[in-house]
């Protein structure tokens, strides 16, 4: 485990970092963020930011948890924003790290977290939701090349997708568990297909995914022949253990953005909100503050290696719960002035709550509902009877 | 004494020596147990945060959370925030001789303590009374005062009457002009009593702090029952969860456990996560407490209170409902739980009341912002 001091430093050596770099604005439309952020991973990468908890053999930095925590939380302290390539970094690539071949480790990570190749995660179906493992896109063996066939759904940022990392069915008579394979594919080879899906907040940020007969070598396959669903458990305990980690700090951040605004306000006409005005703003904080614990949790479980755990399912039910609250009490403050996009009620910018109200409505679905999530506690953490 | 070997020795103890009798027995009597009092006395519970001059072992407050979450837990009840915390706290500041005597007497437990503080609520404090120290005299009443009628020593807390600087006493229950009046209570643990104060003469002998030393000793009384409170309910709200899932896999309906219906998982599982949650932050509070400046500890307490009274009040209710029909009943020992934590749950603000103060504290009153003064950004975000 880190020495506190060390990490004291390393708070430090980002701060300096940070004070001098050139930190983009980023602009509201899709378009323009994707490239934007992008160019801003390749920064950050570069300045050795980018994977600071991976090992160095596949680029990263051989630092802890806690050094990628702190630096997600200079980040937001200097109001600069998280790099694009999330998904590759958070959550598919771990699984690649651990349980990759050796040239996927080699020659697929390195870019992965320069943000020269972007990921995207295909898992879930138009029939294959909650229920994942009854997934249907097929991968048969010709050769040496899988051919793979079916459709994926809700993939982000699939459109713009160097590479997927696929879940896809390799024995049609085994248990639905048991055989799955995990299979990387070049969203660049023929017979894939990516259309856009337009969301609630107005972006088009995930998509439906077509392969029709996607040829893909054998070599691509990570682990074991029909062994993917342990890798799929993986790859979702870090989508909610460690997405739970970034996305809080943006909370905090949400929260603290919205008092200075109250503040301001407060100075500006003398006039205090109401108590109510000022029970959603406590209410925001103390979710916050209580999500910022459970998470000093999740890190002590990932230094201990104690992941994948049914706490996992912990974090990500108390991340929608939070991001939720938040969003929901912050926009209730508008009240109706959340009708009018350029009104201001007590100096909040309105569309910009609106769309994170909006946003946080996928925050229950997302990495498994919050359904599934209480499934998972129920049996595998309080030990109750499947249904 | 390491904080793990106190809390061990308390766990023992309570095996040993506190079974399901006694504390049904304390429960009808408000609490009151003299042979927990005397054996709280021998066990050096009393002296714990008291500091060595007075022969107490000067031990961080944040030592006693851990053993507040094992009291909720185990449902002890009676003056321990009044004879565990109070005095302790009070004696770290340098009052006269005559306040210090007389604290010290509750250390070994021969004086028996309880605080005059109208500000145990936020929103019915007009109604809880107020007190005003004018030339000498100490003049009002406080109405809700917990243990107020089994107690012979008060420390009255005045903060900031509009004529006057804050002050901290004691004051002798047998001085002319104080009556005490008890009140029928809803609360199984603890008693509570309306104190008048007519004209009653405070000396300099009762003088535990005055002005900027007693402002900043009653935030640190009022933070700290706050987060001890909070330590409380989150034992409570463990043990309620912990009876209801027990529950849920042993009693059958339909042929099967009903643990097994999503409709009762479900339950179980988000009061496992609201639990979890809220023992997160009060080890967090706890272990911030010894570094946090006064006003950020101020607003942690509040914080966790805000979420205490919340989970502790929906794990019992919940609870209650996996439970069914026998939860509603004195044969079950789930409804002990639930009053003492909707009593909890009033004591120094409820959740409406604490997350009110904690945005009127971070909105109106200047306290720093902790993470952004930067400019204003959008984050990449995802779905799927």
């Amino acid at each position: 485990m880190a020495h506190i001091t060390d990490l004291d430093a390393y708070r430090r050596q980002i701060r300096a970092w940070l004070a001098q770099a050139t930190v983009p604005e980023v602009p509201l439309d899709l378009e323009g963020r994707f490239t934007v952020l992008r160019a801003w991973q390749k920064t950050l990468y570069e300045a050795g930011f980018v994977g600071i908890s991976w090992s160095k053999a596949v680029g990263g930095q051989g630092l802890t948890p806690l050094h990628q925590l702190v630096f997600s939380e200079e980040l937001a302290r200097a109001g600069a924003p998280q790099p694009i390539g999330l998904i590759g970094v958070d959550v598919v690539g771990k699984s690649i790290e651990t349980y990759g071949r050796e040239w996927q480790r080699e020659q697929l990570l390195p870019r992965l977290l320069s943000g020269d190749d972007i990921w995207c995660q295909g898992f879930s179906e138009p029939e294959s939701g909650s229920d994942l493992a009854s997934l249907r896109t097929r991968a048969r063996i010709e050769g040496d090349e899988f051919v793979i066939n079916g459709q994926k759904v809700w993939t982000s940022w699939a459109h713009k997708a160097q590479w997927c990392a696929l879940l896809a069915r390799t024995d049609a008579d085994a248990p639905k568990h048991r055989g799955i394979s995990y299979i990387l594919v070049d969203m660049s080879t023929p017979g894939v297909t990516a259309r856009p899906l337009v969301q609630m907040t107005g972006d088009d940020e995930f998509c439906e995914v077509f392969f029709e007969d996607v040829r893909v070598p054998v070599g691509n396959l990570v682990g074991k022949l029909h062994e993917g669903w342990a890798i799929a458990q993986d790859t979702l305990s870090h989508e909610r253990g460690s997405y739970t980690l970034r996305r809080r700090v943006e909370y905090e951040v949400a929260v603290e953005e919205a008092v200075r605004d109250l503040r301001d306000h407060v100075d500006e006409t003398g006039t205090e909100p109401s108590d109510w005005v000022l029970e959603q703003l406590g209410r925001s904080y103390t979710a916050v503050r209580s999500l910022e614990a459970l998470t000093r949790r999740t890190i002590e479980r990932q230094l201990a290696g104690d992941i994948p755990s049914p706490l996992d399912s912990v974090d990500k039910l108390s991340l929608n719960e939070v991001e939720q609250l938040v969003y929901t009490s912050i926009t209730n403050v508008l009240g109706p002035f959340r009708l009018a996009a350029d009104g201001v009620a007590f100096g909040l910018d309105g569309p910009r709550w609106v769309k994170d109200h909006y946003y946080s409505r996928a925050a229950s679905i997302y990495g498994g509902t919050s359904q599934i999530q209480k499934n998972i506690i129920g049996e595998r953490l309080l030990g109750l009877p499947r249904g | 004494m390491a904080d793990e070997d106190i809390l061990q020795a308390l766990k023992a103890f309570l095996d040993r020596d506190y079974p399901a009798e006694r504390r049904r027995a304390a429960l009808q009597a408000q609490g009151e147990d003299r042979q927990l009092f005397e054996e709280a006395v021998e066990q050096g519970w009393f002296a714990l945060v008291a500091p060595e001059a007075e022969d107490g072992l000067g031990l961080h407050p944040a030592t006693l959370v851990p053993m507040f979450q094992l009291f909720g837990q185990r449902l002890v009840t009676g003056p321990l925030l009044e004879q565990i915390l109070l005095p302790g706290l009070l004696l770290r500041t340098t009052c006269t001789d005559g306040a210090r005597t007389r604290l010290a007497a509750t250390l070994t437990g021969r004086r028996r303590v309880a605080v005059l503080d109208p500000g145990v609520t936020l929103d019915w404090r007009a109604a809880n009374g107020s007190l005003t120290l004018r030339s000498g005299t100490l003049v009002g009443s406080v109405d809700l005062v917990r243990f107020g009628a089994v107690s012979d020593l008060f420390v009255a807390i005045i903060d900031g009457a509009p004529d006057g600087a804050a002050a901290v006493l004691v004051i002798d229950r047998a001085q002319p002009g104080l009556t005490v009046t008890g009140h029928r209570s809803t609360d199984p643990g603890a008693s509570y009593a309306r104190v008048v104060l007519d004209g009653v003469a405070v000396g300099p002998g009762d003088i535990v702090a005055r002005g900027e030393d007693a402002v900043a000793l009653v935030a640190a009384l009022r933070s700290w029952q706050r987060v001890l409170v909070a330590a409380e309910l989150s034992g409570i709200a463990r043990h309620v969860l912990d009876l209801s899932v027990g529950f849920a896999k042993q009693r059958e309906q339909f042929g099967r456990p009903i643990g097994g219906f999503q409709a009762v998982k479900h339950i179980a599982a988000s009061a496992a996560q609201r639990v979890i949650m809220l023992e997160s932050l009060v080890a967090a509070t706890a272990a911030d407490s010894a570094t946090l400046p006064p006003k950020s500890f101020d607003l942690a307490a509040l914080t966790l209170k805000a979420a205490a009274a919340e989970v502790g009040r929906s794990a019992c209710e919940d609870a209650l409902q996996i439970h069914g029909g026998i939860g509603f009943t004195y044969e079950h020992e789930l409804h002990w739980y639930y009053k003492r934590a909707l009593s909890l749950r009033t004591w120094y603000g409820d959740e409406r009341e604490a997350a009110t103060e904690v945005g009127r504290r971070k909105v109106c009153h200047g306290m720093p912002v902790s993470l952004t003064d930067g400019r204003h950004h959008r984050s990449p975000r995802k779905a799927s």
